[in-house]
């Protein structure tokens, strides 16, 4: 095993020699100062939160571990003495990590640090630095550890769940930390040096490994006799099982005590020491976190110290049931030894993650092993096994762990089943027998034992009920999006809409109301009180007026209804399906919200009457139905011609049909010889939109012209959406070309 | 007023920053009421709303920012 030992050192900032900039600064931002006698608090502020001025300024007893991975990759880990009360808070860093934290010098704002990064190594670390920074913080490597208030609020928020609740409750039943002390090392370090340190001399650790081994046999032996009964005590599986308890907790201390004495040994500090109820019997137990400074080989030896302290007790209690095998003192002695036997092997395993785990991992210098393996075993594995595909050495030992870890779990499942059939059924049925009390001792015990499964079960039950449920919410949130973005697509489309944005139009979309119409069905009536606005989803629909007749037919996409809503006017036709219809409605108060209170939508409206009215009063348009007067009344656009400004020359392609709203015009054939004026209300260019031909004269804007123009293109497209050929069209409005509107404007 | 994110009607106001925000952008933050210390216990303890609205914009600071200069 390739192994590098630990450079430990404190890590403060490097001296630069210049008392003035060696001098740390006390606070992590500088200083405000006042500006003509005030104080700016806002100014402050803003450089308090401003995370480019702030000055790491790391505390200067940080201490500092270089160490290295068996394939030579280099690490470190901080430690913070005074971080957790005392206990100590310790920080892997990664070398570019490092690289960042050697040059907090307490000087350097995080702008600088990042500047002075880039220049010496080429890299801009911004979200290192701020994951770096954070963390340190969080550890309270710079001063005080700060209080994250809202994250404990949110814990304690949590833990009123009543299945959390529920969960710390029964976790205490079977381990409750009742008290701890930070910085455990004056007990220990008394300890050590009593007797300790001989364990860790290479005569005295031969010593007590040999006689653990000679325990081991004599254990070994001793459980052939039958005097010895490993469950039973006089007879009794409750008496028993009861000092079977007491000495597991017996060994559990004794075993942690063998870590804390190797912890001493190698000068590194036991962060706590504490007393918890394990399994409702008090024990000891330390903290070993302070070994992550130290080298791996190190850390092996302070693994293995714990099983191996609970051998040499073994033994010695081996010896005592050898020596006084009939009295009560070598009964216990045996049962004692038995559990501290089979610690120290459950404990070796390194398919449990107990101190045999530890030392695979530190000797093969693979972190994480457990999870990798296991989540090898459940994915990665069976794709390369069907693929054929190769495998790697380490992919090997993540499979062969993988795969013993969950051999181990279904055996210790069955050997557990058996037991519990042989031995602790036995016991239970004994405790039943002896009233109240043995029940609710069997109550306890099965709350200890069975209670953390269940509520643990319970828990996975819930979480996958939540996680049902929230991706039910996402579906139907993306189905809502969809018929959101479906409905706005429609309303964008709806003329006295054109133009609002986006998100409004989706806000209005989301307070459309589905409704669903049979073919003949009346959608409302004429003389009803005007309450909602439609939009046509799918389906045709006609308009019918009051005398019976009827004048429309509204199809997909289109919208009606809104004058009444907007004038507060009862509704002015009936409106009949044709088809089986989807409706879209929008009720009153939504409508007054969304439309009639914006000025500029209501005008739109108003306007679009205004132009209906217009169109209608031209002989052109004479023989359209309102529902096509609505639908090219939104197609005309204003355009404004300056007085001698020409509207068109002739002989140029024509394209385009004008109403004139505002203003005079003179119309000139193409030798000069003006034919007529024209004025609001007329109407010219009819010849170029039914036939497309070259225009035959000239307009000229006499006065400021304002004139309603409506493209060709768009002619087309209304006499297709009305469901006509533009050869029916222009046949049924044919009769006015040259007619209507003057001869010479005909010509136009 | 209208949500700070979609624009949309807003329903709720940021507990801590004024922001706007629709139901679907409404999030959840404790809320500090009071800060007090007890009678009879030297803890500090507060009155808390778990689930005031936030709007998920701004980022409430759960440390203080020191301020010597007041001092």
């Amino acid at each position: 095993m390739s192994e590098t030992f630990p450079s430990v050192s404190q890590a403060n900032p490097r001296p630069t020699g210049d008392p003035a900039l060696d001098a740390p600064r006390s606070e992590s931002y500088p200083r405000a100062r006042k500006r003509r006698g005030y104080l700016n608090v806002w100014d402050i502020i803003q450089t308090r939160l401003d995370y480019a001025s702030f000055v790491p300024t790391p505390l200067p007893d940080i201490e500092r571990a270089d160490l290295r991975r068996r394939d030579g990759t280099r690490y470190t880990i901080l430690k913070n003495p005074h971080g957790d009360n005392g206990a100590g808070r310790y920080l892997r860093l990664d070398p570019s990590d490092v690289q960042l934290y050697e040059l907090m010098d307490g000087r350097r704002t995080v702008q600088e640090i990042l500047v002075e990064h880039l220049e010496r190594n080429g890299g801009f670390l911004l979200e290192r630095m701020a994951r770096l920074t954070s963390e340190l913080r969080a550890n309270g490597f710079f001063g005080e550890e700060t209080p994250l208030l809202y994250e404990k609020l949110r814990l304690l928020s949590a833990q009123r769940n009543p299945l959390n609740k529920a969960s710390i409750w029964l976790r205490r039943l079977f381990l409750w930390d009742i008290a701890r002390w930070s910085n455990a090392d004056g007990t220990v370090d008394r300890v050590y040096r009593i007797f300790g340190w001989l364990a860790f001399t290479r005569l005295g650790a031969a010593a007590l490994v040999g006689f653990g081994l000679y325990g081991l046999v004599l254990w070994f032996q001793e459980t052939t006799s039958p005097v010895h009964q490993l469950v039973t005590l006089n007879g009794s599986y409750v008496q028993g099982l009861l000092v079977l308890t007491v000495l597991q907790v017996l060994s559990i201390s004794i075993h942690e005590a063998g870590h804390a004495l190797a912890i001493r040994h190698f000068g590194r500090h036991v962060r706590r020491f504490g007393v918890a109820m394990y399994y409702l019997f008090p024990c000891f137990y330390v903290d070993s976190t302070d070994m992550s400074m130290g080298s791996r080989s190190q850390r092996v030896v302070v693994s293995l110290a714990g099983p191996f302290a609970g051998l040499i007790v073994a033994a010695g209690c081996a010896v005592v049931a050898e020596r006084a095998p009939d009295t009560l003192a070598g009964t216990i002695a045996f049962k004692g030894a038995s559990l501290l036997v089979f610690q120290f092997v459950v404990n070796l395993l390194p398919i449990l993650e107990l101190d045999g785990y530890h030392v695979l991992v530190d000797a093969l210098d693979a972190p994480l092993l457990r999870q990798r393996s296991m989540a090898f075993v459940r994915g990665q594995a069976f794709r390369k096994l069907r693929r054929r595909a190769r495998w790697t050495a380490a992919e090997v030992g993540l499979a062969l762990f993988g795969g013993f870890a969950i051999v181990v779990s279904i055996a210790t499942l069955a050997l557990s089943l058996l037991i519990w059939r042989t031995r602790i059924g036995i016991a239970a049925a004994e405790l039943l027998r002896a009233g109240p009390v043995g029940v609710l001792l069997l109550v306890l015990i099965l709350l200890v034992f069975v209670g953390p499964l269940a509520v643990a079960l319970a828990a996975r039950a819930v979480a996958w009920a939540k996680t049902a449920r929230r991706l039910a919410a996402a579906r139907g949130a993306r189905v809502a999006r969809r018929e959101i973005e479906e409905r706005t697509e429609l309303l964008s489309r709806v003329r006295f809409l054109a133009g609002l944005p986006r998100p409004e139009l989706a806000a209005l979309a989301s307070h459309l109301v589905v409704e669903k119409f049979d073919p003949g069905q009346i959608v409302f009536a004429v003389g009803a009180a005007g309450d909602r606005f439609y939009l046509v989803r799918s389906g045709r629909l006609r308009a019918i007026a009051e005398d019976g007749s009827e004048f429309g037919r509204i199809i997909p996409g289109e919208g009606f209804g809104e004058l009444a809503l907007l004038d507060h006017t009862v509704r002015s036709a009936t409106v009949e399906t044709l088809e089986p219809t989807e409706l879209w409605s929008l009720r009153r108060g939504h409508f007054n919200r969304w439309v009639k209170d914006r000025f500029e939508i209501a005008a739109r409206i108003r306007a679009s009457r205004s132009d209906r009215e217009t169109l209608a009063g031209l002989p052109f348009f004479k023989g359209l139905s309102p529902q096509e007067l609505a639908r090219t009344a939104p197609r005309l656009r204003t355009l404004r011609f300056a007085p001698g400004q020409t509207v068109f020359y002739a002989g140029e392609p024509g394209d385009r049909y004008y109403v004139i709203r505002e203003g005079r015009a003179t119309v000139t054939l193409p030798d000069g010889r003006p034919v007529r004026t024209l004025g609001p209300g007329d109407a010219f260019g009819e010849l170029a939109l039914l036939f497309g031909r070259p225009r035959s004269a000239t307009v000229t804007a006499v006065e400021p012209l304002v004139v309603a123009a409506l493209e060709r293109i768009d002619f087309v497209a209304l006499v297709r959406a009305s469901g006509e050929t533009t050869r029916d069209f222009q046949l049924r409005t044919g009769h006015y070309v040259g007619a209507g509107l003057g001869g010479a404007v005909a010509e136009a | 007023m209208d949500c700070w994110i979609c624009e949309r009607t807003a329903l709720g106001a940021c507990r801590f920053c004024g922001r706007g925000t629709c139901r679907e952008h409404a999030k959840n933050h404790p809320f500090v009421l009071q800060l007090f210390r007890g009678n009879r216990h030297d803890v500090l303890r507060a009155l808390v709303v778990d689930d005031a609205i936030h709007c998920g914009v701004c980022r409430p600071r759960g440390e203080p920012v020191q301020m010597p200069e007041l001092e």
